[in-house]
């Protein structure tokens, strides 16, 4: 018997872990997939491209790796990308770490669309402060498309060539720009975590420990206040009493064999596509169609960013391999409603390097480089001569976007597979449009010799969001407002799963700012709480 | 053998064909992208080697067209082993710049952020709004 049971060791499992062992809980985290070794990381091999097209790949349905589950996606138009280790998907992410805007809490009472979160900035900001300390982030105060806050804890990264020049053209532009906020340590800062050496590849982990994923961060220091993290184990059900409390979960260990932990209280931080899958998988007398799914929410909502990309090429060279590749400057020029134009809500512009040799000619950010006569031209104008802006937007929450279970898809354990079925709504779509005409615009002004656009990128689907809403209305939200499900009361969503809306910007410090929110609320409520006969 | 790898890339005065750095056997041995490379290859019409350039890339063509996504994955393949081979890295390296090591461990250099640079982006008012909290804070 364990005070909490946490499944998931990834952004949001990491955090809770740790700030509930050191409130003085006695805490479990079970995951599915193991560690990651940093000195493995193909970036220090030669094929180091090749993990990225295989075993780096970041929609488990190529990777295919034992740990990972499939995700059924026929009629998804967004890609699913996670990774399943201790860290989760931090273990591939690019470490973008913005903070939402106050606005983004308050959707409904601004723009009349989505829902108001039943909490604000300000409630969350002592979280997102913590939170950068643990991860610990590389920035500049003064931004004045942010509110005010903490200076970070250490300098930006470098802009790189291409960051000079498009922040020449969006000053000429007279629009937003400022260096992206990012986990990414440009001086040694965290335990044994040394500075970033810009060697590009983020995605493939980092020997270095500069970029900051939690099983560098906030595992390390879990683990010495007592947390028990026990890996290679893949939870396929949570279980309730006849009360219709969590009681524990059941999980295959790498044996194949079935367990079972106790808990006072079920913490699922499974990402916004697990925990719905592993909610929709514990049916019950009390819950048939899935565990605290009485309002037919939970898997409903499902929100990505929809991103689109430019890409520009210059007949100087960028050098856009080196630094971390997916951060530098971004503009939230778009970033608020405006009412002159045809949507609500907006968007917010990032500016990206490029890829190596292989990403070049496989294509991402422009197409693929042609086989056949022209080949290797064309790889030459192309290397090392771009970078790219996305336009990545808010998506309001719909019902018809949502994750249920497949019908055919199974893991290794024969655990039923998610389904993700998703669509753009008309509002994306058109701030998509909007989104590349201005970025194509600003590359225009920074002098790129051509420009290429594309309006959807499939392979984007990174933020997993709203599976399991937040809100005040038991009828309309699964999630009360310290993450608690409403019907059962010590289970707790940890995830993105509880986002009332996505806002348009990355969503991981938020994640984790909302994990230790939801740890601390627990920690006060502990001597009243409910917990399984 | 070789016909089909350097139809995809012919090669040019700097860059080798992938037949000259021994692109046919890592294909064949490498676990994820012999499956595509058999493929595509018993899709081939009789005496593909024997057609010119151009009849090669019709008949390439017509396979990318009928069979896409796994012509898509021999391509994947195909760039992947031919960009990490060492004798084409070297040349990249000599064209761009760009280091035939791996980018780890030495990284590489990149000019630290200057502040300079935001005089004028720092000087610009509020851009976000404000919610019933913010005005209260
Ligand atoms: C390539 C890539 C780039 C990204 N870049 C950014 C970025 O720049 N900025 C940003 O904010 N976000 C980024 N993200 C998203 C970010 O990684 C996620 O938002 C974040 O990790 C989500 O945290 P989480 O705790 O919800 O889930 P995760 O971190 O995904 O962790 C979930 C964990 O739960 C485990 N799990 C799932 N089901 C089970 C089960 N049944 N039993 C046991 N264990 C289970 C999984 O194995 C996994 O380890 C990126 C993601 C990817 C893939």
């Amino acid at each position: 018997m364990t005070d909490v049971v946490i499944v998931g060791a990834g952004a949001s499992g990491g955090a809770a872990a740790w700030r509930l062992a050191r409130a003085g809980f006695k805490v479990t985290c079970l995951e599915q997939g193991g560690w990651i070794d940093p000195d493995a990381t193909p970036s220090l091999r030669p094929d180091w491209e090749i993990a990225r097209q295989t075993t780096h790949h970041p929609n488990p349905n190529v990777r295919a790796a034992p740990q990972d589950y499939p995700v059924d996606d026929t009629e998804a138009a967004i890609k699913p990308f996670l990774y399943n280790a201790v860290g989760g998907s931090t273990i591939l992410w690019g470490a973008h770490f913005p903070r939402f805007r106050p606005s983004d809490f308050r959707t409904k009472t601004l723009d009349g669309v989505g829902d108001d979160w039943p909490i604000s900035y300000e409630d969350l900001a002592p979280y997102y402060e913590e939170n950068d300390r643990m991860m610990g982030v590389s920035g500049l105060a003064g931004d004045p498309g942010n509110p005010p806050r903490d200076k970070r804890q250490m300098p930006p990264v470098p802009m790189g060539r291409a960051g000079e020049r498009m922040a020449g053209a969006f000053d000429q532009l007279g629009w937003h720009w400022w260096p992206a906020d990012v986990a990414i340590n440009t001086e040694p800062y965290g335990e044994g975590r040394g500075a970033c050496n810009n060697c590009g590849p983020c995605d493939l982990g980092c020997p270095h420990g500069a970029r900051s994923a939690t099983d560098v961060s906030y595992w390390p220091q879990a683990i010495a206040a007592g947390v028990q993290l026990i890996t290679g184990a893949r939870v396929f059900e949570v279980e309730i009493d006849a009360q219709g409390k969590a009681s524990g979960v059941v999980w295959y260990d790498r044996q194949g064999q079935v367990q079972r932990t106790r808990a006072g209280v079920v913490a699922l931080a499974s990402n916004g596509l697990g925990t719905a899958r592993l909610m929709l998988l514990s049916t019950s007398k009390r819950f048939p169609n899935g565990l605290a799914n009485d309002t037919d929410l939970v898997g409903r909502r499902l929100m990505h960013h929809p991103t689109g990309m430019v890409t520009g090429r210059f007949l100087d060279e960028m050098d856009g391999w080196a630094g971390p590749f997916a951060v530098s400057i971004l503009s939230q020029q778009f970033y608020e409603t405006d009412i002159t134009r045809d949507f609500v809500r907006g968007y917010q512009m990032q500016l990206l390097r490029s890829d190596g040799p292989v990403g070049t000619a496989v294509g991402g950010y422009l197409p693929r480089v042609p086989w056949g006569q022209g080949h290797h031209a064309r790889f030459r104008d192309v290397f090392g001569h771009t970078a790219s802006l996305t336009v990545t937007t808010e998506d309001l929450p719909r019902m018809e976007n949502r994750v249920i279970l497949s019908t055919h898809l199974t893991d290794g354990d024969g655990i039923p597979a998610p389904k993700m079925i998703y669509s753009l709504d008309d509002n994306t779509k058109k701030m998509i449009t909007h989104g590349i005409d201005r970025a194509t615009e600003a590359f225009n002004v920074a002098g790129a010799a051509d420009i290429a656009t594309q309006s959807l990128v499939a392979d984007a689907g990174f933020h997993l969001l709203g599976t399991a809403c937040m809100g005040s209305d038991q009828a309309t939200s699964v999630t009360d407002l310290n993450s608690r499900t409403h019907s059962v009361p010590n289970l707790l969503i940890l995830d993105g799963s509880v986002f009332t809306t996505a806002a348009a910007l990355n969503p991981t410090s938020t994640i984790q700012a909302l994990a230790l929110r939801a740890a601390d609320a627990l920690t006060r409520d502990r001597s009243n709480m409910q917990v399984a006969s | 053998m070789s016909a089909l790898l350097n139809t995809l890339i012919p090669g040019d005065a700097d860059f080798p064909t992938p037949g000259a750095v021994g692109l046919h056997d890592a294909l064949l041995m490498h676990v994820r992208f012999a499956e595509p490379y058999s493929k595509v290859t018993s899709l081939l019409p009789k005496g593909f080697a024997l057609l010119s350039q151009e009849e090669r890339s019709k008949a390439l063509i017509q396979i990318e067209q009928k069979h896409p996504s796994i012509f898509n994955r021999l391509i994947v393949g195909v760039y992947s082993l031919y960009y990490t081979n060492p004798k084409v890295a070297i040349i990249i390296q000599r064209l761009t710049g760009h280091t035939a090591h791996p980018p780890q461990p030495a990284g590489h250099q990149v000019a630290p952020f200057d502040p300079k640079f935001l005089s004028i982006p720092a000087a610009r008012s509020q851009l976000y709004r404000s919610t019933p909290e913010t005005d209260n804070a």
